[in-house]
C-alpha cells in the first residue's frame, strides 16, 4: 500500500536521509526509531510533501508525484509533535470543518462536513471540546484534536511525528489506543515516529531503525528491538522484560 | 474511557458541536448586519456634512433626484461630496483588507499595509514629481503624474520584496527585515528630497504625505472601485483557504493548499490595494492595523465572516473619521490621516479592554 523507492532528502547539500526503500501493507503500523537527528521526522515530512525529496512515494500504486496537491492531501493524514493551530481563535468544531472544506470556493460549508465533524467528535469522545479553542485546552486534548483533524479526511496513510512526546502516560495510551483501533477498523496504514521503545513494542507491528539518515534495520518490532541493537543504536545498556500482558518492556540500565 | 469504549459509541446521529456552531453563525451575521447599517448611516451623515451650507433636504434631493436640484446643489453633492465620501468608503475597505492580508502573509498581528515600506516608497515617488519634476510614468497626463508615480513606486517595492523572497525561499522574518530596510532607504531618500526642496515644494509634499480625502476625483474613485470589486470576490472564494493558512500556517499544505502560491497572491493583492489608495489619498495609518483586529474580535477567525467584517469596519472607521474631520473645527476640513488615529485608538482600547477581549 505504501511504497518508498529510493526516497532521499538533501538539505543545504547535506544528505539527511539516504536512499530508502520500504513497502508497507494496508493497515500495517510501523514505528520509525532512532536517536535525535537520525532523520526520522525528515522521512515523515518528505512523505507528507512538507519538504522536498528525491525518489518515489507510492500510495495504493499511485505515484504521489503524478497527483495534484489536492489529491495527495486526501490520501495522507499528518499529526505533528506540536499542534500547529495552537494559538488560532477557531473552535475545534470550526477546525474540523476547515479540514474538510479547505478546497471549498463557496461560502457555505459542505453539509456533509457538518455531520462528519459531529461524528468524529463523538467517535473520539471529544464532544466536550467542540466549542473550545486550542488555547483553552491541555496538551493531551490538543493532540487528540490534531488526530481528529487528520482522521476526518479519511486518509489512506496516517503519519504521526512524535505525537506523544508532550503527553503524560494516560494521554499517551489514550491517543495511541485510539489510533490503533481506528486505523485497524479502516485499514489505514500508520507510520509513527516514536522515542519511547515501550510504546513501539506495544503499538507497532514493524519497526524501521534509522541511524544518521540510513536504514539500520527493518522488520517485526520484537525482532528488531533486542538488547544488542538498542546498545548499538542508542548507546544504552538495557534489559528486556516480558510483562504480564505478554508485551515486551525495555528497562534501561546504564549509558554505555 | 478506553479507546475501545470510545470507538464503539453509536455516532450515526451525533450532532456534537453543530448547534453551537449554527448559533455562532447567526450571531456573526447579526454583527455584520449591525455594522453594515451603521456604515450606511455614517455614509449618509458624511454626505450631509460639508463646508458649504446645504440643507439636508436639498442635499438628499440632489442625491436621489439630481435633475430636480439646483445646479449649485448638484455640483456640491455630485462633484465635491460624493467622490470624497466614496473615496473614504473605498479607502477604508482597501486599507483594512490590505492590513488583514499583510497580517496573514507575514503571520504577524502587528503588520499593516505599510509594513513593507509602501508609505515611504509612495512618498518618495511623490517627492520625485513635486521636487525634481521627474516621473517614471511621464506618459501620464500631468494631473495624474503624482498619483501614478507614487503608485508605481509603492507597488514595485512590495513586488520586489515578494519576488526576491520567494526566489530565495526567505522566511517571514527575513521578509519583514527586508521591508524595514526598504522602508529606511526610501525614508532617507524622502528626507533628502525634503531637504533640497524649496518652501512651496516642501509644503506640497508634506500635505501630500498627510492623508487627505480632498485630493480625490471620480476617476480615482473608479480605479479604486474596480480594484476592490475585483479583489474582494476572489478573496471571498479563497476565504476557506485563508482561514486554513491562518490556522495551520505552513502545515496548511497537508490540506492540499499551495501555501507559497497563496501567500504570494495575497501579498500582491495587499500591495495593489495599499498602493492605489495611498497614491489617491496619501498615507492614512491605523485603519489597516486595527480594522482587522476589530473584525476578529467581533466575528472570530472564520475568514468568510472576518474578511467581510474587516471591509465593513474599515469603511465605517474611515467614514466616521471623515465626519469628525469636518466637525472638529467648523468650516475647516482636517486631513483624514490625523483623524483616524485620534478617533480610532480610544475606540480600539475600549473594544480590547472594556469588553474583556472576547465578543463572538
Amino acid at each position: 500500500m505504501l511504497e518508498l523507492k529510493q526516497l532521499s532528502v538533501e538539505i543545504d547539500r547535506r544528505q539527511i536521509v539516504k536512499p530508502l526503500d520500504l513497502t508497507l501493507d494496508s493497515g500495517a503500523s510501523l514505528a520509525l526509531l532512532g536517536r535525535n537527528g537520525a532523520g526520522k521526522s525528515t522521512v515523515v515530512k518528505a512523505i507528507a510533501g512538507l519538504i522536498r525529496a528525491q525518489g518515489e512515494v507510492l500510495i495504493d500504486g499511485m505515484r504521489l508525484r503524478d497527483l495534484s496537491m489536492r489529491e495527495r492531501s486526501r490520501l495522507i493524514g499528518y499529526v505533528a509533535q506540536e499542534f500547529s493551530a495552537s494559538d488560532v481563535r477557531l473552535s475545534v468544531f470550526e477546525l474540523l470543518l476547515l479540514a474538510q472544506n479547505s478546497q471549498n470556493m463557496r461560502f457555505r460549508a459542505d453539509p456533509q462536513s457538518l455531520a462528519r465533524a459531529s461524528q468524529m467528535l463523538s467517535l473520539l469522545g471529544l464532544e466536550h471540546l467542540a466549542e473550545r479553542q486550542p488555547t483553552q485546552m491541555s496538551g493531551g486534548q490538543r493532540q487528540m484534536v490534531a488526530l481528529a483533524l487528520a482522521l476526518i479526511r479519511r486518509p489512506r496513510l496516517l503519519l504521526l511525528d512524535e505525537p506523544t512526546s508532550a503527553l503524560d502516560m494516560a494521554n499517551q495510551f489514550q491517543l495511541l489506543d485510539t489510533v490503533r483501533q481506528y486505523t485497524r477498523e479502516h485499514e489505514i496504514t500508520t507510520l509513527m515516529v516514536l522515542h519511547d521503545l515501550n510504546l513501539a513494542h506495544r503499538y507497532a507491528d514493524q519497526t524501521l531503525l534509522l541511524e544518521a539518515g540510513d536504514k539500520v534495520a527493518l522488520g517485526a518490532t520484537e525482532a528488531i528491538l533486542n538488547t544488542e541493537r538498542i546498545a548499538q543504536t542508542y548507546g544504552v545498556h538495557c534489559e528486556l522484560l516480558r510483562a504480564s500482558d505478554g508485551s515486551l518492556c525495555v528497562h534501561p540500565m546504564a549509558a554505555l | 474511557m478506553s479507546a475501545q469504549a470510545i470507538l464503539s459509541v453509536d455516532t450515526a446521529e451525533s450532532t456534537a458541536g453543530s448547534e453551537h456552531y449554527s448559533r455562532q453563525q447567526g450571531r456573526r451575521l447579526g454583527w455584520l448586519l449591525g455594522a453594515l447599517a451603521l456604515t450606511l448611516a455614517a455614509v449618509i451623515t458624511d454626505l450631509m456634512l460639508g463646508s458649504g451650507t446645504l440643507a439636508w433636504r436639498d442635499a438628499l434631493q440632489a442625491l436621489l433626484h439630481p435633475e430636480r436640484a439646483s445646479s449649485l446643489t448638484r455640483v456640491v453633492m455630485w462633484d465635491l461630496r460624493l467622490p470624497v465620501t466614496l473615496t473614504a468608503v473605498l479607502a477604508g475597505i482597501g486599507l483594512a483588507l490590505a492590513g488583514s492580508l499583510m497580517q496573514t502573509v507575514l503571520d504577524n498581528p502587528l503588520a499593516e499595509p505599510f509594513t513593507l515600506g509602501i508609505s515611504a516608497a509612495a512618498g518618495f515617488g511623490a517627492a520625485l514629481v513635486i521636487v525634481f519634476q521627474t516621473a517614471v510614468v511621464s506618459w501620464l497626463p500631468v494631473s495624474y503624474l503624482l498619483t501614478g508615480n507614487a503608485f508605481i513606486f509603492s507597488l514595485a517595492t512590495v513586488l520586489f520584496i515578494g519576488i526576491f523572497a520567494s526566489r530565495r525561499g526567505l522566511s517571514v522574518e527575513m521578509i519583514v527585515m527586508l521591508g524595514i530596510a526598504v522602508h529606511f532607504i526610501f525614508s532617507a531618500l524622502l528626507g533628502l528630497a525634503q531637504y533640497v526642496a524649496d518652501v512651496d515644494q516642501l509644503q506640497t509634499l508634506v500635505f501630500w504625505m498627510m492623508g487627505s480625502l480632498q485630493k480625490t476625483s471620480w476617476t480615482q474613485v473608479g480605479i479604486n472601485a474596480v480594484l476592490v470589486l475585483v479583489i474582494a470576490p476572489v478573496l471571498m472564494a479563497l476565504s476557506w483557504q485563508i482561514s486554513a493558512l491562518r490556522g495551520f500556517g505552513d502545515q496548511a499544505q497537508v490540506l492540499g493548499i499551495s501555501v507559497a502560491r497563496l501567500r504570494m497572491l495575497l501579498l500582491v493583492f495587499a500591495a495593489l490595494l495599499a498602493s492605489a489608495i495611498t497614491a489617491t489619498i496619501g498615507v492614512v495609518g491605523f485603519i489597516g492595523l486595527v480594522a482587522p483586529h476589530v473584525a476578529r474580535l467581533l466575528v472570530g477567525e472564520d475568514q468568510r465572516y472576518t474578511l467581510v467584517m474587516t471591509m465593513v469596519t474599515g469603511a465605517l472607521l474611515m467614514t466616521l473619521a471623515s465626519i469628525a474631520s469636518k466637525m472638529l473645527i467648523p468650516g475647516v476640513i482636517l486631513p483624514i490621516g490625523i483623524m483616524t488615529s485620534l478617533l480610532g485608538v480610544p475606540f480600539f482600547i475600549w473594544l480590547v479592554f472594556g469588553r474583556g477581549g472576547r465578543v463572538a
